[in-house]
């Protein structure tokens, strides 16, 4: 990122060298040291009208690249200030990962005796006793607290097993007639997935909560009005247009999921991807949804960008890699 | 009935786990971490060790690693509710470094006793 700097800076010195030259040619052609003593007073023993000419050509070039060096520090000093924000983001990030697997960990063990004697004293228990039902609870309870750390775990891992691929026509298949029977009658559901026929670098269950997640949260950012909500897939290559433009030029999927809800205010923006961020009421959700997609969608070697603007709604794009060779 | 080591640095789960094996018939003896279980296995022989991953002085992966060198013969099932690595991390791991089955906490009573009949298979 500096060296770039650096190329510029030499670049810019070469071009304020080159145009002081030029100028002083120029000048030097048109005689204006000529034109200069017959239109103002000028002194009569100017001699060093070169010299003049060239002092006068001065400023402009030298301004030029005064004005230029300080737009490339400021550029610099942006992109480390980005560098160091994103460092920060990524420690936050880590920390929080550490700290939901330790707690994980607490929890799962700490739910051995829970689930464990609750479940012994049920079967000791006599059928017809009216107390099965409430060590039933008690089993009942301790399953769902097991599947949700199971989730944070999930979250939680940095390394991951061997990575599994899907394809992308077959989890919409699965999950195209449920999308469709949930989505609030006021909301116009349109998915078009016509190219997306190729396997990618993330697993069956990974793409489809990605899917629902994308569709959820948009669903209730429509909350009660009137709107339109779409999802595209289809193939593309890195560098292809815009959106890819920071992508290697593999083949990708993209994934887009479009809402015409409120918008995202700038705000809430920076912090949608971080971990237990949620502007859901309490009970609504976690704060997990839209990490978990970006630590699933990343760590595929893909990414999730979005595209908001308040009042006319909000645009998630997630790049997916394809596998090679995949059609 | 088979004769078991069980191995947790948690006294809740260590007490627990035990009541379920015992509830099923099994004799258990148990021990706060790896090295105090290898003191163990040299006092009498076991049918089943039993370990959990994440515990001090030495833990589940270093046991069976020293364990299984010592007592070639011996069944080992490892559980593990996570830590800094993910449950699957650490139960891949010790699929791989001898673990004759695996199984990840919490668990239920049937859970346990599949797990432990895999083991011993």
């Amino acid at each position: 990122m500096d060296q770039d700097a650096n190329r510029r800076m030499k670049i810019d010195f070469v071009v304020a060298f080159l145009a002081i030259a030029v100028l002083a040619a120029v000048f030097y052609a048109i005689d204006l040291f000529d034109l200069l003593y017959r239109t103002t007073r000028a002194h009569e023993d100017w001699e060093l009208d070169e010299l003049i000419i060239v002092i006068l050509a001065l400023p402009a070039p030298l301004g030029w690249l005064a004005y230029r060096l300080s737009r490339l520090s400021v550029a610099v000093m942006e992109r480390r200030l980005a560098a160091e924000r994103e460092l920060a983001h990524a420690r936050k990030i880590e920390s929080l990962g550490l700290l939901a697997g330790g707690m994980a960990h607490e929890i799962n063990n700490q739910l051995v005796p829970v689930l464990g004697m609750a479940e012994m004293l049920l079967n000791a228990t006599p059928a017809d006793n009216a107390q099965r039902r409430k060590l039933e609870l008690i089993v009942q309870g301790a399953e769902r607290v097991r599947d949700a750390v199971a989730k944070v775990l999930k979250f939680a891992r940095r390394d991951g097993g061997p990575s599994e691929t899907c394809g992308v026509t077959s989890v919409f298949d699965n999950i195209e007639d449920m999308l469709r029977i949930s989505c609030p009658s006021q909301i116009v559901l349109t998915i078009e997935r016509v190219q997306a026929a190729g396997r990618v670098n993330i697993s069956a269950d990974d793409l489809e909560s990605i899917v629902i997640n994308l569709f959820g949260n948009a669903v209730q950012a429509m909350e009660g009005r009137h709107g339109e909500l779409r999802i595209v897939a289809t193939q593309v290559k890195g560098g292809a247009d815009g959106r890819g433009r920071d992508l290697p030029a593999n083949r990708f999927v993209r994934l887009v999921v479009s809402d015409t809800g409120p918008g995202i205010p700038a705000g809430v923006l920076d912090r949608i991807f971080e971990p237990f961020f949620t502007t859901k009421e309490a009970g609504g959700g976690t704060g997990l949804g839209l990490a978990h997609i970006k630590a699933v969608v990343e760590a595929a070697g893909g990414r999730i960008d979005v595209e908001t603007e308040v009042g006319a709604g909000t645009t998630m794009i997630v790049h997916i890699p394809m596998l090679q060779g995949a059609a | 009935m088979a004769r078991i080591l069980l191995i947790d640095d948690e006294l809740l789960v260590l007490e627990s786990i035990k009541f379920m094996l015992e509830d099923c018939g099994h004799a258990v003896d148990t021990a706060r971490h790896g090295a105090q279980a290898l003191y163990e296995m040299t006092t009498k022989p076991y049918d089943l060790v039993i370990s959990d991953v994440v515990m001090p002085e030495l833990d589940g992966l270093q046991f069976l690693r020293e364990a299984r060198r010592k007592y070639p013969d011996a069944r080992f099932l490892v559980i593990s509710g996570g830590g800094r690595r993910s449950v699957d991390d650490y139960l891949d791991e010790a699929s791989a470094i001898g673990a004759d089955a695996v199984l990840s906490k919490p668990f239920k009573m049937d859970e346990l006793m599949t797990a432990v009949a895999a083991a011993l298979a």
